[in-house]
């Protein structure tokens, strides 16, 4: 992933919400499923290919009262390159 | 039809279900022994009723015939439309795109094999855990207890210890139902009940004579989901989500098999409903991990968690927010 690539969820994935805002995303395609946190479905949220990575960083930034921590943005690397490397996220082409 | 190809009489027997569908099973001569066996097992009832679904069964030599058998031609406004679907030499199944009956043909070199004609049974019962999922329940890898008539599910993965907690459990306010497999269906009221299944291994690799009384049901109460532990303890899920995964995952542990021989459109099908149907569970019935030593008196953690259950109406202790300063949660 580079600074300047816009992550897309996989439109077939489903995002089931529970309540407490926790939700879980569902992949037909291989019948996985995987729970998400709070912090995770906020950022899920902005996998819609219109936002790069620190856009996204802005945004959970001013979501967050309390700030967010200095390892926040290796946090999101390593979140949204887990799921590229599940098939659940993409990257939208360059315009 | 060919001689010996009709549906015996004295050989129909039926399954009522918790969401009222009535199964019957029929067999022709040739493998009415095999059926009379799979009904001691699951101990079945002659039938009486016409039943809302019906399995017919029928010995054959060849399954590479491209016709129907003869107990379906032999209705000739119902011939068209009935589909094959074989698996390995062993048997065949026939299906229809409207009518709710099924037949499975046999492969007679095998009706009385010591092992395929178990797997035979096995697999016939597919076709209910086809149905079940269609009406938002589902088969799930797990046993089945009754805690003074309420159903409890132990889920694990095999060789976790769900048959010896079954065998621990003591009786008088505690009934083991099954030990592997329970099928989950929706009632009518909208809630969920179990019905226990056999344990198909006892019976391929251990020459059991056991049999379950399938159509008995419980309402569901619970589901633990079950751990080898130095202590015993039972606590609910901390969020939701790691609820709809576990049951998610004790249910995907029966269907995984067939989707192998699915398509991947058949598979994304099934998968998406198994998945809303395991949610809908998981958000219906409290779930608790279950933590069991060997020789602990683990139900009694269970009976705990069940009693909490019972007088919390809402659930609020056992589902505590871990958030403590919900002002600190991104998205609120």
């Amino acid at each position: 992933m580079t600074d300047l690539e816009r992550p897309v969820a996989n439109p077939t994935v489903v995002l089931r919400e529970e309540f407490d805002d926790w939700a879980v995303l569902f992949d037909p395609d291989s019948g996985e499923a995987y729970g998400l946190d709070p912090v995770s479905v906020f950022i899920y949220r902005l996998l819609n290919g219109k936002h790069m990575p620190q856009e996204i960083l802005e945004k959970l930034r001013d979501a967050c009262e309390d700030g967010i921590p200095d390892e926040a943005p290796d946090h999101l690397k390593e979140f949204i390159e887990d799921l590229v490397s599940k098939g659940l996220v993409g990257y939208a082409e360059a315009a | 039809m060919n001689r010996g190809q009709e549906l015996m009489n004295d050989c129909r027997y039926s399954l009522e279900l918790a969401d009222g569908s009535v199964w019957v099973f029929a067999a022709t001569e040739g493998v009415s022994s095999w059926l009379h066996e799979l009904a001691r097992i699951m101990e079945l009832r002659p039938a009486r009723e016409k039943g809302t679904h019906q399995i017919c069964f029928s010995g054959t030599g060849d399954l590479e015939a491209s016709n129907p058998p003869g107990t379906i031609q032999n209705k000739p406004a119902d011939k068209d439309g009935w589909r094959p679907y074989r698996n390995g030499g062993i048997y065949r199944i026939w299906r229809h795109e409207t009518i709710p009956a099924v037949h499975m043909e046999l492969n007679e070199v095998f009706v009385a094999h010591p092992e395929i004609r178990y797997i035979n049974m096995w697999s016939a019962l597919r076709e209910i855990h086809r149905h079940t999922l269609r009406a938002g329940g589902t088969p799930m890898h797990a046993a089945l207890g009754a805690h003074h008539g309420r159903g409890v599910l132990i889920a694990a993965p095999g060789e976790t210890g769900k048959s010896t907690c079954c065998r621990r459990l003591p009786g008088g306010r505690w009934q083991a139902l099954c030990d592997d497999q329970a099928l989950v269906l929706r009632d009518r009221n909208g809630g969920f009940r179990a019905h226990p299944f056999p344990t198909w291994s006892d019976h391929l690799w251990r020459e059991s004579k056991k049999s379950w009384a399938v159509e008995r049901s419980v309402a569901l109460s619970a589901i633990f989901f079950l751990e080898q532990a130095s202590t015993d303890k039972a606590v609910p899920f901390n969020d939701p989500a790691e609820a709809v995964l576990s049951v998610f995952g004790a249910a995907k542990q029966v269907w995984e098999p067939y989707w192998e021989r699915m398509s991947s459109d058949e598979k994304m099908k099934a998968s998406s409903t198994l998945f809303h149907n395991a949610s809908e569970m998981a958000a219906a019935v409290p779930c608790f991990r279950l933590s069991a030593t060997l020789d602990g008196e683990f139900w009694k953690e269970m009976e705990e968690a069940l009693e909490r259950k019972v007088t919390s109406p809402h659930n609020a202790d056992l589902l505590p927010c871990r958030y403590g300063s919900r002002t600190s949660c991104p998205g609120r």
